[in-house]
């Protein structure tokens, strides 16, 4: 894909403190650098203290607000299985969800007050929206190279890999490299790797 | 990156920090703030290029004060900007609401950050309300490029209306990220100058009533200029008409795209809401047979078109909030909506889903206390020593003890009223009551009610939860954490002794993370039968990143009671029904132990020990 985008809107969603501002923040400066008008909309304060997170990634020349309209999602990067579903709601039908399968589980469950449901229930609800669903577990992926934090790195490195994404896995990391610091650049780029070798 | 002088160059900027690259361009002094949500990065990225930049930078200790610095710039002929949350201007309105009769000299601005849909805010007010009620510009930008552009004319027609100029963000505009162009930084050569003008700088009862003609005849003029500034941007076409604001043309413009009507519609965008610009809504009046008023919130604009349509005596029909909602943020959903029904149109595109997904499938998450936050220490000590008090509580981290299963908060009004309700409500009820109040809110607006309590009298035990931080809008500085606004060390100023020089007889310092001290502190103090002062201090765990030894669960050991999941709660404890035992969920602890003092069956133990 290049410069003439119309209208491509991603969602990026998960819990507060998993880094999906960070891997917007990427994805815009990929947009930015390439020459295509963008824009990004995030969930900032309150709601980073591990609540539920969203974050609007809409690129091309017919793009002018900084939110998905409803139904018009054409790709979630769901970082939380659960959370997901959450915002299914702004997804085009038939679209691909790049699911991190590893939970975090909400205080309402740990205190009782609601359950989690079971990982393959969650991907039959998101398979009769109808989306598709590339599911893994980036968090273990993460951990296993040195931190669960690169976790949103192994999302956009698996995400890369699909047909409609618009950029290209060099010009992924060269953002990477602009925008981590540099003693984490290494695990961060690992990371990105790990994720667009496996999908 | 903000500092570079190259014109042309294109960055991705979020909104707020377009305001910090406009405010350079047009060559700012001063800058000062108190952190809040949507506004707090414009203050954070001012720390960081303050210095480089040669701009005087400050986080004043409330909106009051960070609003009277500016106009001191003002008044000093320098170029000043000041920026707040929405109800920060109820805190700065008392200067804002006397200071524009006689007006400002250096180019003053004041970017707005309001919040529609309440992410993270007590309330959904519009403040263009304030614009009206003081009597001063308000400009809506849509989009980073024009959140810069607009703030550096803005310090142009300050000067030149010798007002202070409202920039209003809202959630979208302040933290929506996007491409801009810079354009050139202007050199700043100015020095401070204070021109003596008491009639103008000396808001005297006389002086008052001599300048509020003169203030009413700048609007005056000010609404005849903006007609043709560069942000009043008219297109007729068709008899159909929209009239929209800052962000929520985006909305109009990307409905009418998808409806491919973009060419039957005339359009006004609105970058000024006050004062409106009369002549091109009374072009739209006479031009359009139907217009719909696009505007998040309050109905402004539709009140003053329809008001200039009853005048003219035009027939125009205006739509506005009869169908459109009075509350909550758009999208472009909701304003598509708006278009099809307002002028009867068959939709192509759909904006609705035919899904819901079951509520079972929902766990609600809530935002939560971080694990390993002193604050959770503090609650569940409260609780111990306090089991059936009234809790009242402020704005900050801390409100989150409100949420289950801490259930350690009754009451959040505004900044400060934790200590003046919780010293009210001492007197008024038999109960004991814990007010709970964050290191700096108390320095906002906490220390006068504590005066208070100490002057009026009171019963209740005030916990100041200092955390040495403003942790919640993004770990700015502020007076108790021995660091100044643009990151230098300085002498911490340390609550207790505040409240030792306001005489209040019970003041007690504690680590929270020990426990068993702090609920023994807490009971001594609900046994005391005046105003009781506790200090809570242990530092924000998200700048204290020293890595500790992490805590297990001995599953042998686990008899399943569920204590530290359903009474202390730590999001890093998770309940395995399963297998009825509790686990650690080890990329979340960190460290603090205070599950190890919780357990009363000493499952939880050190990692390793």
């Amino acid at each position: 894909m290049s410069t003439d985008i119309r209208e491509f809107s991603m969602i990026l969603c998960g819990v507060g403190g998993q880094g999906t501002i960070l891997a917007s923040k990427i994805l815009a400066q990929t947009a930015i650098r390439k020459g295509i008008n963008c824009r990004v909309g995030e969930t900032h304060g309150m709601s980073q203290r591990g609540g539920s997170v969203i974050s609007h990634f809409r690129i091309g020349s017919e793009v002018d607000g900084a939110i998905t309209p409803v139904g018009h999602g054409q790709l979630m990067l769901a970082f939380e299985p659960v959370e997901s579903l959450r915002y299914i709601n702004f997804m085009k039908a038939g679209s691909n969800v790049v699911l991190n399968t590893y939970p975090i589980i909400p205080t309402s469950v740990n205190t009782g007050l609601a359950k989690y449901p079971p990982l393959e229930k969650i991907k039959e609800t998101i398979t009769q929206y109808p989306l598709k669903v590339n599911g893994f577990d980036a968090t273990t992926i993460a951990c296993s190279l040195g931190s669960a934090i690169a976790l949103n790195m192994v999302i956009l490195g698996a995400t890369t890999k699909l047909s409609e994404f618009p950029f290209e896995a060099d010009e992924m990391k060269k953002s990477i490299e602009e925008l981590v610091k540099p003693q984490f650049i290494d695990l961060n780029i690992k990371a990105f790797n790990a994720g667009f070798e496996m999908a | 990156m903000l500092t570079d002088n190259k014109p042309g160059q294109v960055e991705l900027l979020m909104g707020n920090q377009a305001v910090v690259r406009g405010a350079l361009e047009a060559g700012i002094d001063v800058a000062a703030t108190y952190p809040g949500t949507p506004a707090s990065e414009i203050g954070d990225n001012f720390a960081k290029i303050a210095k480089k930049a040669g701009v005087y930078f400050e986080y004043a200790i409330n909106e009051k004060i960070a609003f009277e610095t500016a106009l001191t710039a003002s008044w000093s002929g320098l170029r000043s900007l000041v920026s707040m949350k929405h109800v920060g201007l109820n805190v700065a309105a008392d200067a804002l609401m006397s200071i524009t009769y006689g007006g400002t000299d250096g180019g003053m601005v004041l970017v707005m950050g309001d919040d529609p849909s309440c992410f993270s805010s007590q309330n959904e007010q519009d403040s263009r309300n304030f614009a009206r009620f003081a009597q001063m510009p308000c400009m809506e930008p849509c989009n980073p490029q024009e959140t810069k552009d607009m703030v550096k004319y803005a310090f142009d027609l300050s000067e030149q209306f010798r007002l202070p100029v409202m920039i209003r963000e809202t959630t979208r505009i302040a933290h929506g990220s996007g491409n801009v162009v810079f354009g050139e930084m202007a050199p700043r050569e100015r020095k401070g100058h204070f021109k003596k003008d008491k009639l103008r700088k000396a808001v005297l009862p006389a002086h008052a009533y001599q300048l509020h003609p003169d203030l009413l005849k700048r609007i005056d003029e000010l609404a005849i200029h903006i007609e043709s500034s560069p942000w009043i941007h008219m297109d007729l076409k068709g008899k159909m008409g929209i009239i929209a604001n800052g962000n929520s043309m985006n909305y109009a413009k990307e409905a009418l795209r998808f409806e491919n009507k973009q060419e039957e519609f005339s359009t006004l965008h609105l970058g000024f809401t006050y004062p409106l610009p009369k002549k091109q809504i009374e072009a739209m009046l006479r031009h359009c047979d139907e217009i719909l008023i696009v505007e998040e919130l309050d109905a402004i604009t539709e009140d003053f078109a329809k008001k200039l349509a009853f005048d003219l005596g035009i027939s125009c029909k205006i739509y506005g909030k009869d169908i459109l909602p009075k509350t909550y943020e758009f999208d472009t959903g909701i304003v598509h909506s708006a278009i099809t029904q307002a002028f009867r149109l068959t939709p192509k595109e759909k904006f609705s889903v035919n899904y819901t997904v079951p509520q079972e499938m929902l766990p609600p998450r809530y935002p939560v206390l971080c694990p390993g936050c002193p604050h959770r220490a503090t609650f569940f000590a409260i609780k111990k020593a306090f089991p059936k008090g009234v809790y009242t509580s402020d704005i900050g981290c801390y409100t989150l003890g409100i949420q289950p299963p801490l259930n350690a908060v009754d009451t959040c009004v505004c900044m400060g009223a934790s200590i003046s309700m919780g010293v009210a409500f001492s007197k008024f009820l038999e109960d004991q009551v814990v007010a709970t109040i964050g290191d700096s809110t108390f320095y906002h607006t906490g220390i006068p009610a504590l005066a208070n309590a100490s002057y009026n009298g009171s019963k209740a035990t005030v916990v100041v939860m200092d955390n040495s931080i403003t942790a919640m809008t993004g770990q700015q500085p502020c007076p108790s954490c021995g660091v100044s606004s643009l990151g230098d060390p300085c002498n911490p100023i340390y609550p207790e002794k505040v409240a030792e020089s306001l005489n209040i007889p019970f003041v007690e310092v504690v680590d929270p993370l020990d426990l068993n001290k702090t609920i023994e502190v807490m009971k001594k103090a609900a046994k005391h039968d005046d105003t009781s002062f506790i200090v809570t201090r242990s530092i924000c765990c998200m700048i204290d990143k020293e890595k500790r030894p992490l805590v297990e669960v001995k599953k042998d050991v686990c008899i399943g009671c569920q204590i530290c999941t359903k009474t202390f709660g730590c999001p890093a404890l998770i309940w395995r029904s399963e297998e009825k035992k509790v686990e650690v969920d080890t990329n979340l602890c960190n460290g603090c132990s205070v599950c190890i003092q919780v357990c009363p069956s000493k499952a939880i133990q050190g990692k390793g020990s």
